[in-house]
């Protein structure tokens, strides 16, 4: 067991290792760093002495083992735009963004658990029917469309919520709903399709041959075990969603972290770019481990290899 | 009903579903090739005295801000959206479907590299990552195409490679192998057959996917340049004019998410057919 957990670990540095290695890699893309620092017309020798003055006159794997001897202390350079820390600036934002995506989870959860309970229960109504119409046009919903229609209707339309900004749990609804949406329709299918394969088992059948009322079959036996794989994936979910936050907090003008990353990617403001990319890789490896580790606690017929 | 009439009712919606699915898909492939001559005017042709011209009349899905035709915008954005999705499918699948079988079936030191860089691929949020590289290199067709398949190819690697440990153990291997086959031979005639319906039932998915990326990125100003209609841009574009005219974000919305709902279930209906056992 503390072998399994010693091995995941180093694996999850090696890839954040990798992750700084692409996150250097960003930078050079255009060929220059330094015209991204310098404004237009300026003479060779002031690029010149910028490049110096960052160190970008330096070989390549030298700038690398400076940058990731920054990373490991925290240290991502400045704001371009305003001088600040970089690293700073992503943590700053961090919170909101949190809030944005548990609050999109949790919508999620509370819609897809009962409809995935009834669908598979009722299997073959037109309750079941409705419900796997209606997750699978969720499946397919691109989240940009889903908010600008949801601002159509419930903004322009009928003025109940707010179009943007953070004030208030009003403000919230409308973005949550916008980035749950994938997430309420997958789970939707995967617990009632887990939850019908669950209810043949022979286990079930037991149960329900003992005489068990039928609440307490579904509930006990079925509905814990046909779980698991929800309740194991909810990590990666989270992770997943503080990801894909980045278009939804373009739309409601929520002030995350997707909004700062953006901002900084059109600003060319690198530090930022780099540190917010790499803070995000970095949640979702841990939170890749945090599964793979409670996987092993939860399941222990699990293979470790 | 009893439950095998149910599931039989179940099985022939699905597939009836799937059957639309490719009738819409098909349409679109049509109306992308033809786009010249179902337009009924030039998509990027503005007329700021035909500004917010309600669905109807001469303009059966409206006008938008600049007075350019909602209908001949959507048909001409299709073939952007068609391109974008099978070209990047096609890179993304050839370099994961090779690397995978490389991986897969040779095994030892190149196998670790690949599945190192895969899994430090799939550490990024896909979309920043998409983001910054086409803000960095530039907008236009290629750039998108190129970063939508850097965001794919990792899911080809992965249904290849379990394939191909799979097969490496069968019988028909061992007799090839037997019978004198070079390696190259063995994975070329014998392995790579059977890793293509995984294959296949994965493209329609990441077409989906890719279709939605493009969108996504031309929705942020990165995509394939705002001279070009796309339904992404579109979108982008009339959000700003929701109270003045919903029919303009309205059908290039409805358009992404009809293209995107018939290729998963076109998808769905392919996975029942090759394989039953995924059937949920």
């Amino acid at each position: 067991m503390t072998g399994y957990i010693g091995r995941r670990l180093l694996q999850s540095v090696s890839v954040l290792f990798g992750v700084s290695m692409v996150v250097f890699a960003l930078v050079h893309l255009t060929g220059d760093p330094v015209r991204l620092l310098a404004p237009i017309g300026t003479s060779h020798e002031e690029l010149a002495q910028l490049r110096r003055a960052h160190g970008l006159d330096r070989p390549l794997p030298e700038q690398y083992l400076k940058f990731i001897g920054g990373v490991t202390r925290g240290d991502f350079g400045k704001s371009l735009r305003n001088q600040q820390p970089a690293l700073g600036l992503v943590v700053e934002r961090l919170p909101a963004t949190l809030r944005l995506a548990a609050a999109a989870m949790a919508i999620a959860l509370i819609v897809a658990v009962p409809i995935g309970i009834l669908s598979a229960l009722r299997r073959g109504s037109i309750f079941d029917h409705a419900g796997m119409v209606i997750a699978l046009l969720g499946q397919s919903m691109p989240v940009f469309w889903l908010g600008v229609l949801l601002i159509l209707v419930f903004v322009v339309l009928i003025p109940l919520f707010p179009a943007g900004g953070s004030q208030g749990w009003q403000s919230l609804v409308l973005p949550a709903i916008t980035l749950g949406m994938y997430n309420m329709a997958r789970t939707t299918r995967v617990l009632r399709s887990e939850l019908l394969e669950v209810l043949g088992q022979d286990y079930v059948r037991t149960a329900r041959a003992k005489g068990a009322p039928e609440m307490r079959v579904v509930l006990r036996h079925a509905l814990r075990n046909s779980l698991i794989p929800v309740v194991t994936v909810l990590a990666l979910d989270l992770a997943a969603l503080l990801a894909g936050s980045v278009i939804t907090e373009q739309i409601f003008a929520w002030p995350g972290l997707g909004r700062l990353a953006v901002g900084a990617i059109y600003a060319r403001d690198y530090p930022v770019v780099q540190a917010a990319v790499f803070v995000v890789a970095t949640v979702y490896v841990g939170l890749n481990l945090a599964t793979d580790i409670l996987y092993v606690f939860l399941n222990p017929q699990v293979r470790l290899t | 009903m009893n439950s095998a009439r149910a599931s039989w009712w179940r099985r022939f919606l699905r597939q009836r579903l799937a059957a639309a699915g490719g009738i819409f898909l098909a349409l679109l492939v049509v109306s992308a090739f033809f786009a010249p001559l179902l337009s009924i005017a030039d998509p990027v042709q503005q007329n700021l005295s035909l500004r917010f011209q309600p669905p109807g009349g001469a303009h059966p899905l409206g006008t938008d801000h600049l007075g350019r035709d909602v209908w001949s915008r959507v048909v001409y954005s299709g073939r952007i959206s068609l391109t974008v999705g099978a070209a990047a499918v096609l890179v993304a699948g050839t370099v994961g479907v090779a690397l995978g079988l490389v991986s897969g079936f040779f095994g030892g030191r190149v196998d670790d590299l690949i599945s190192w860089i895969a899994t430090v691929q799939l550490a990024f949020p896909f979309l920043l990552l998409a983001i910054a590289v086409v803000a960095f290199l530039g907008p236009g067709l290629g750039n998108v195409i190129l970063v939508l398949a850097i965001g794919g190819w990792v899911g080809y690697v992965r249904v290849t490679r379990a394939k191909a440990l799979e097969v490496r153990e069968r019988s028909f291997v061992e007799a090839a192998r037997a019978a004198g086959a070079s390696e190259a031979r063995v994975v070329t005639r014998h392995v790579f057959p059977n890793v293509l319906t995984p294959v296949i039932v994965l493209s329609t998915f990441e077409v989906a996917r890719a279709i939605i990326g493009e969108a996504a990125l031309s929705f942020l100003g990165l995509g394939v340049g705002i001279a070009t209609p796309s339904w992404g841009g579109m979108l982008a574009e009339a959000k700003d004019y929701l109270a003045e005219a919903w029919w303009a974000s309205t059908f290039p919305g409805l358009a992404i998410m009809l293209t995107v709902l018939s290729i998963n279930v076109v998808g769905d209906g392919l996975r029942d057919v090759f394989d039953p056992r995924l059937r949920t």
